[in-house]
């Protein structure tokens, strides 16, 4: 559970970065109480989409280093 | 991506309209053709503004976002200044220098925002190709050269006061930073290739190198004739609009793109409950 809270707050940090505050906000929502896969499946599909896909594997598989998985 | 292309050909239609202006009417510099110009700097800024109110100011890419709206604000207001010294105003007045402090104005700023940009893509440059990397340092070396002699050298008079050289020495400074942000934004926009902030980095490349071209066709080259409302001359103030015009389509399909994300996510969460 804290593992996956930290996933959580990670990946609300990565969209905020990229996407804003607003957006984070209602990922926020969609995350709460959502599995770490489904977290990670959609965090790729807008990052891919946004930074393209080198970056985003770049950048999600720092994060997922550093909530250590 | 069918929006998409009619956004792209609403731009260009505007930009083909103004052309068409500037080749059918035998004067250029009447309030009229003015008022149409003025449109395009003010349409720009009021995108960029519009779009890094999404991000907010908290974060990374909304910082850098946030900045070069404000830039762009800053040439608005300096082109809005510039119209009314023009048209309205009669009489000798600081307005002129005053449109030419919020010009200079936005080129630090507008540095500043890239920079923030260049910092949040996190670019390694030894995973940076090397032909890329050695052809984007010749080229700013080589215009940095050429804008350092020709911009503030030679525009330099030593027998005007200090104010006076600060100001005609400040646009070759303003380029000088334009040429070093472009560098940075090629490098940025190629760490996020593929994906939609790509296509953002590579507009406002795009519009930077134009206001650059413009400013030095204009500054270092061909004001005097510009001025006399001489052709081809005043087809520079072209070249400025399509600058104004592909920074604010790369804007706002950024805006879309951030909306249409924020929106699916919305839907998703209404079809949950």
């Amino acid at each position: 559970m804290e593992q996956a809270s930290k996933l959580n707050t990670a990946a609300l940090g990565l969209i905020s970065k990229y996407f804003g505050q607003s957006t984070a906000e209602v990922y926020g929502q969609f995350f709460s109480g959502e599995p770490d896969d489904v977290i990670i499946t959609s965090l790729s599909e807008i990052m891919v989409d946004y930074v393209g896909e080198e970056k985003a594997k770049d950048e999600i598989n720092k994060m997922i280093g550093e909530v250590n998985i | 991506m069918k929006n998409q292309l009619t956004r792209l050909i609403i731009f260009l239609a505007s930009f083909l309209v103004i052309s068409a202006v500037y080749v059918l009417n035998e004067e250029t510099q009447t309030v009229q053709i003015a008022t149409l110009y003025l449109i395009f700097p003010v349409a720009a800024a009021l995108i960029g503004l519009y779009t890094s109110s999404i991000y907010g100011f908290k974060n990374a890419n909304g910082r850098a976002m946030i900045l070069i709206a404000v830039s762009l604000t800053c040439w608005a207001i300096a082109e809005i200044i510039f119209y009314i010294s023009d048209n309205f105003v009669t009489s000798a007045s600081l307005a002129p220098q005053l449109g030419d402090v919020f010009f200079l104005l936005g080129y630090p700023i507008f540095g500043t925002g890239v920079y923030q940009g260049y910092i949040t893509a996190g670019i390694k440059l030894k995973e940076v190709n090397k032909s890329l990397l050695t052809a984007v340092l010749s080229a700013s070396i080589i215009l940095t050269v050429l804008l350092a002699y020709f911009g503030i050298y030679q525009i330099y008079d030593s027998s005007a006061d200090l104010a006076t050289n600060i100001l005609n020495t400040g646009y070759g400074v303003g380029d000088l930073i334009v040429v070093v942000a472009s560098m940075l934004m090629i490098l940025v926009a190629r760490e996020y290739k593929g994906g939609k902030l790509a296509l953002f980095w590579t507009t406002i490349t795009l519009g930077n190198l134009l206001f650059l071209i413009a400013d030095v066709i204009y500054c270092d080259m061909y004001g005097t004739q510009i001025l006399a409302d001489m052709k081809p001359y005043t087809y520079n103030d072209l070249v400025w609009v399509a600058g104004y015009l592909i920074i604010a389509y790369g804007m706002l399909e950024n805006y879309l793109h951030i909306t249409a994300v924020q929106n699916k996510i919305k839907l998703r969460l209404l079809q949950r409950k």
